[in-house]
């Protein structure tokens, strides 16, 4: 009698333990919505990645050309130089600026997408070219040029002289002053028009194209930079207002979201997919991932 | 999904036809049902069942469902084994084992689960009821495939029983 009562006790115990344990254990996912991840704007991490600005003092005659980090050449010209303000004569010494970039890498850390006019250029860099005297900013004089030369491992036929035009949130690129880049095997040359952006580009637009739209159930997208790189056409699209420019249909191409939240923990999202002949809608969920880490895969473009 | 679904529903129809025919001599079969309350999902829903004795084992095709007025609207369908495990001569608290589909009808409520509306259902449990024909009963059940919990309480009458006897005492005519 006491054995049964004792079983019995031990049988209720267990009862009300799994009934605890299975209790705690229950969730409220089906009704409860997570607040969604937050970002902060990208812009002082691009920053920190951006290619630095290179400097080159011109004291005298014989420096030509000057040559940057990643072999870009340069043969500046007193001569051709003028004041912005009032079109005086320049003397030296003056100072030339460059920034380069040959990789989409460095192109989406300085977020300069290859659009020209909303359409796809194809591209074989982006250089930076500015001269001052102390502060003042000098341009060319009209109808002077700069030779310049941009080095390239497989360089394309065809290529023109595209001039960045900043506009309120990009840059937009333009063959404006018209003019074309020659190619020889390892590199495109040019007699530069105009200081400022410019970039061997070329129109790399087709008749049969698609967008891709953005939208996440996890992420807050507003501050996330999203890329698309298509490496057959060397054209780099960022995606503004969660919808790409078009894109030529069954074309192979790269997907790159990056965010930053508060903690200036970074996130992403990639994805390399082939293009249908529909418009695309992605959902996206972006994942933490290290500096390090995001650089390598931003390299691996 | 379904093929699974499929093939479990009739390994388990299979068992309860056999059961059921065992026990239709015996005339021991109940049939009653529920309210549900489902509180992870705030959820207020009704079931309807068929009770299957075999020995001390029973079970259970049953259907459950959460009305539109609910944040989660769904449907369960599957057989249950309840399994008696302490009682006296008036009641009995039994263990509750439950395989089925769940056919939740508004899963694009919250897309951020990345929800579907097809999916496998398995519970267990733990019940209290009486031994006489009619049968009041409360039941604990935890959803494995949701970590949810049912709470039930309805009731069952036992098939051929009007005197008040206690279930499973009326003999089999011609037995």
């Amino acid at each position: 009698m006491i054995m049964n009562q004792n079983v019995s006790i031990v049988k209720i115990v267990v009862g009300i333990l799994l009934s605890a344990v299975l209790f705690v254990d229950c969730k409220k996912d089906r009704i409860e919505k997570k607040s969604l991840n937050d970002y902060k704007s990208l812009n002082d991490y691009f920053d920190s990645k951006k290619e630095k600005e290179q400097e080159f003092i011109i004291d005298g005659p014989g420096k030509s050309p000057i040559i940057g980090n990643q072999g870009t050449k340069i043969w500046p010209s007193k001569e051709n130089l003028m004041f912005l303000n009032n079109g005086d004569s320049v003397q030296w010494p003056y100072t030339v600026k460059l920034i380069e970039l040959y990789t989409p890498k460095s192109m989406i850390f300085y977020q300069k997408p290859t659009i020209g006019g909303g359409n796809i250029l194809t591209t074989g860099g982006e250089i930076w070219l500015q001269a001052y005297k102390d502060s003042q900013e000098l341009v060319l004089r009209p109808s002077k040029t700069w030779l310049i030369s941009m080095p390239s491992k497989a360089t394309l036929p065809d290529m023109k002289q595209y001039y960045g035009v900043a506009t309120t949130s990009f840059t937009d690129w333009a063959n404006n002053p018209a003019g074309d880049f020659l190619k020889t095997d390892t590199s495109y040359n040019a007699e530069d028009q105009k200081l400022g952006w410019i970039a061997p580009d070329k129109d790399a637009r087709e008749a049969n194209s698609v967008s891709i739209s953005f939208t996440s159930t996890t992420d807050i997208l507003t501050n996330v930079a999203i890329f698309i790189y298509i490496p057959s056409k060397r054209s780099l699209i960022q995606v503004y207002n969660l919808v790409s420019g078009k894109i030529p249909e069954a074309t192979d191409v790269k997907i790159i979201a990056i965010g930053i939240n508060s903690s200036d923990k970074l996130f992403y999202y990639y994805k390399e997919m082939t293009l249908g002949q529909n418009d695309e809608n992605l959902t996206i969920s972006l994942k933490e991932i290290s500096d390090s880490d995001l650089t390598a895969k931003l390299d691996a473009l | 999904m379904y093929k699974i679904t499929k093939r479990i529903g009739g390994v388990l129809l299979c068992v309860v036809s056999f059961v059921f025919v065992q026990n239709v001599c015996a005339q021991q079969i109940g049939v009653g049902g529920s309210l549900l309350f489902n509180p992870q999902t705030e959820s207020l829903g009704a079931g309807l069942r068929l009770e299957v004795p075999y020995k001390k084992i029973s079970f259970i095709p049953q259907l459950s469902y959460y009305p539109s007025f609910n944040k989660i609207t769904e449907l369960y369908l599957g057989v249950s084994s309840h399994l008696d495990f302490m009682g006296t001569a008036k009641w009995k608290l039994y263990l509750i084992g439950m395989l089925g589909y769940n056919r939740w009808i508004n899963y694009e409520s919250n897309p951020q689960l990345n929800a579907k509306p097809n999916n496998w259902d398995a519970e267990l449990g733990i019940g209290f009821t009486t031994k006489k024909c009619i049968r009041p009963f409360i039941e604990y059940r935890y959803n494995l495939k949701w970590h949810e919990t049912n709470l039930g309480v309805g009731i069952i009458f036992t098939l051929h029983c009007s005197d008040g006897r206690k279930r499973g005492s009326i003999a089999c005519p011609g037995h």
